[in-house]
């Protein structure tokens, strides 16, 4: 007996909610650090502002144990340039990721994960995470280091992303929490920031939430506030009934973070950019034949055992496996898979499949379907990428590794079958993805929080980590990201004396916001109002929009607010906080719609954006057009792409790292 | 055959994600708590294993199936859309498979690594199959029980 029909049928009963319910419990939790969020980013954040000597508490609406994102584990460490064995600098790596995107991302973001994720790397190890080739499996291997015992990961000449055995990662995290006595609330689900004196715009003290299991009520006072809470992923998409969560993104990045901070007045970029998905429609991440991030170098054959031709960086036809894991003679270092937004055309800088494969398969020279062929690599890179990287991966230990291998599949005899996909999506070796979606599915590309040095957003009191913030990356960048935020939020509260006191109507208005579906007849659940709003996104803030279709969207999703969204009901706690988390899908997808109006041009290749009323590029340059609202207001303005190194910020990185690390504080470097 | 019927919705879609083994699972509802989306709830009936309520909300991660302290108690499956996508050729015979099929083959005997490979090279280890390492998993089993099973 395992489901609920199952219990129903063979005890003739339905079973009572099994915790107990208490809706009319308020806790108050007082702290120094509050960090919101307790996936990668929110437990290196809580544990670097628990080292600062600060009081830490966490939040985290499902397990700290194994949440987040990276919560099943993590194969590659992407830019830890200063590892001994890397051949790249931080400023080499930063202004190389930007100029790929054209300027579409965070240097700073980039920056800091470049001088920090080989440290951050070490942390996880002194807490006991493998991180070099201790058993010598790997020995005289061309991607490891004999001295160090590192593995490197795409680039083995430059040596700066490293294999590592990570799917413990967040064990060991949370062991590492506890150890430092931070104060960890599962199953809370933030609902609201609380800004000093109530005011949108003034600083950040503390957040409001509940628990989804017994319904109580949490108001958290703190002096500084770290978001970890991730990027909103239901805004166009919502498919459980069709794959479950069974893609990358899962239902907890509801956007409760965006949303409260929007509601607070905190400044947003880039969220109108999107970019096609095959969510819902896609298959098991990593479980099928591909040849890209874990898999990279895979040889991918065709049904009569046609291997498709690998091309360099530089766009030759590359003759041997050795040649996709070191760039060509004069070419640039890799950057790596799986750094954030990435274009298939730039794709990390990597090697690829042959770019022109669907035009191939459509004349005829390969025949579908395609195979993933491991038994054609070395046994070394073999091992290296079927037990190492799909041994460790987030989601993919259990769910591929595994399952695979105890259902028969041996890496050493066997082809993993590559997906039927449409024919254009060939062009991109993640095969699993199918970066064209027949459905016009789509995802935030790195917007999010626009950050400073010190990674604080535009409002006092509230930092940012993690993929929450604008141009956010890999689980290193989030660890790393984590690590400096928790830092620097830690000695911003360290310095605040009386914390503010929180108005007691502010409370109570939320929780009556809060609470609403548990008083409503049963008519509109969560998982309808979520659709809705889905289709309301794909109708009106889809592939192509105007001012008039997004004007549209928004007043829908207005009414859709005040009529069925009103009426949500929820029967139990679980059930309340996925009704509230709609509230979240609702406002983020204005955020996402009022940032799609101030952007008056049109960077399809780039960006993924198009207004058929503005068809061109921005006459005066690309720029970033950050927005925020005041009480409904939505204020936006103009920023360059490389805000970063402008006034009042220092014009190199290395100066801005230094003034704003928080390193100096403690005779570190 | 079921004698008596009850008024119950649909079954939601997918319909399981994992499944216990209640010869080996002691109830001890760690998986609960490690369990990111709550897909699981405690069983009012102590000792038995939890009930899968909300099987469309599993993220697939596994992490079940990884911190269970009675291996063999949890198998996971992919929706079943998703498990017939997970196919491979045996390239010296030509044979087809996919996961979750009829009569499956055995595990694999593919060297894991890390912490696996070392257990394994240990002086004096059992061989893989009897260290647990490579396990005859039920799912395979699972996927082709009938439907009136109890």
């Amino acid at each position: 007996m395992t489901t609920w029909h199952e219990y129903v049928q063979r005890t003739g009963t339905v079973p009572e909610w099994r915790y107990p319910l208490r809706y009319d419990v308020i806790n108050e939790v007082e702290t120094d650090v509050l960090v919101l969020g307790g996936g990668i980013a929110g437990s290196h954040a809580a544990i670097n502002a628990a080292r600062q000597g600060a009081r830490v508490a966490l939040v985290e609406k499902g397990a700290t144990k194994r949440s987040g994102m990276g919560g099943a584990g993590v194969d590659h460490w992407l830019c830890a340039c200063t590892n001994p064995c890397s051949q790249v600098t931080p400023e080499q790596f930063t202004d190389a990721w930007h100029n790929l995107n054209a300027g579409w991302n965070s240097a700073i973001v980039r920056y800091i994960t470049a001088r920090e994720a080989w440290d951050t790397l070490l942390d996880c190890e002194r807490m006991g995470v493998q991180i070099r080739d201790v058993n010598d499996e790997f020995k005289g291997a061309p991607f490891r280091d004999e001295s160090t015992k590192l593995l490197f990961a795409y680039d083995y000449q430059n040596r700066h992303n490293l294999r590592v055995w990570g799917h413990d990662m967040k064990p060991k995290l949370y062991r590492e929490l506890l150890r430092l006595k931070v104060d960890v609330h599962d199953r809370v689900q933030l609902t609201s920031l609380i800004n000093a004196d109530g005011h949108p715009g003034g600083r950040v003290v503390g957040a409001m939430g509940i628990n989804t299991r017994t319904g109580e009520f949490y108001v958290f006072h703190a002096r500084a506030v770290v978001l970890c809470t991730s990027y909103p992923t239901r805004n166009w998409n919502f498919n459980l009934e069709v794959t479950g969560a069974g893609d990358l993104h899962e239902i907890n990045n509801s956007g409760d973070g965006h949303a409260a901070a929007w509601r607070a007045g905190a400044e947003f970029v880039e969220m109108e950019r999107a970019w096609p998905i095959l969510a819902g429609t896609g298959y098991v991440p990593y479980g099928v034949g591909n040849a890209h991030n874990s898999w990279h170098g895979t040889p991918i054959v065709d049904a009569q055992g046609r291997e498709v031709p690998w091309y360099g960086i530089s766009g030759q036809e590359l003759r041997s496996v050795d040649e996709r894991f070191v760039p060509g003679a004069g070419e640039p270092f890799m950057l790596g898979h799986g750094l954030g937004a990435e274009i298939p055309t730039v794709s990390g800088r990597t090697p690829n499949l042959a770019p022109d494969l669907p035009a191939r398969l459509a004349k005829g020279e390969f025949s579908l379907p395609l195979f993933a062929d491991l038994t054609r690599l070395p046994e070394s890179e073999r091992r290296a990428i079927f037990s190492v990287m799909v041994g460790n991966e987030g989601k993919t230990r259990t769910p591929v590794y595994k399952m695979l291998t105890r259902a028969g599949f041996d890496p050493e005899k066997d082809m993993l079958q590559v997906p039927m996909l449409p024919i254009e999506s060939y062009n991109y070796s993640c095969l699993w993805m199918g970066r064209i979606d027949p459905h016009g599915m789509r995802n935030i590309a790195g917007g999010g929080l626009l950050v400073d040095w010190d990674l604080r957003t535009s409002l006092e009191g509230l930092y940012a980590a993690g993929t929450s913030v604008y141009g956010y990356g890999s689980h290193a960048a989030a660890a790393s990201t984590g690590r400096y935020a928790g830092r620097r939020a830690a000695q911003d509260a360290l310095q605040i004396g009386q914390r503010s006191t929180v108005d007691p109507a502010l409370i109570e208005a939320e929780k009556k916001r809060v609470y609403a579906p548990l008083n409503q007849k049963q008519r509109i659940g969560w998982k309808e109002l979520n659709a809705a709003i889905s289709r309301v996104m794909l109708d009106y803030c889809g592939e192509t929009k105007t001012e008039a279709t997004l004007r549209a969207g928004l007043g829908i999703l207005k009414d859709l607010s005040a009529t069925e969204g009103a009426a949500v009901f929820a029967a139990n706690p679980h059930e309340l906080g996925r009704a509230v988390e709609c509230q979240s899908v609702i406002e983020t997808s204005e955020l996402i719609m009022e940032s799609s109006l101030v952007r008056k041009s049109s960077c399809p290749t780039r960006f993924f954006f198009v207004r058929q009323d503005y068809p061109e590029p921005n006459p005066q340059g690309e720029r970033l057009q950050p927005i925020r609202q005041i009480d409904g207001d939505v204020m936006a303005r103009e920023l360059p792409l490389d805000y970063h190194r402008q006034a009042p910020f220092a014009s190199n990185y290395d100066e801005n790292y230094r003034q704003h690390c928080g390193l100096e504080a403690r005779g570190t470097s | 055959m079921t004698t008596k019927a009850f008024m119950v919705p649909n079954p939601p879609l997918p319909n399981r994600a994992i499944e216990f083994d209640e010869a080996v699972c002691n109830g001890c509802d760690y998986c609960i708590e490690v369990c990111r989306n709550d897909v699981l709830m405690p069983n009012p009936e102590k000792t038995r294993p939890p009930i899968v309520l909300y099987p469309e909300e599993c993220w697939y991660c596994g992490v079940c199936v990884e911190e269970c302290p009675r291996p063999g108690s949890i198998a996971m499956h992919h929706p079943l859309r998703q498990m017939l996508s997970m196919r491979w050729v045996r390239k010296s015979t030509g044979e087809e498979f996919r996961l979750g099929m009829r009569n499956p083959p055995p595990p694999s005997a593919c060297m894991p690594s890390g912490e696996e490979y070392k257990a394994i090279m240990a002086p004096g280890a059992m061989s893989m199959e009897r260290r647990g390492v490579v396990k005859t998993y039920p799912s395979a089993k699972a996927s082709v029980e009938s439907s009136d099973e109890d």
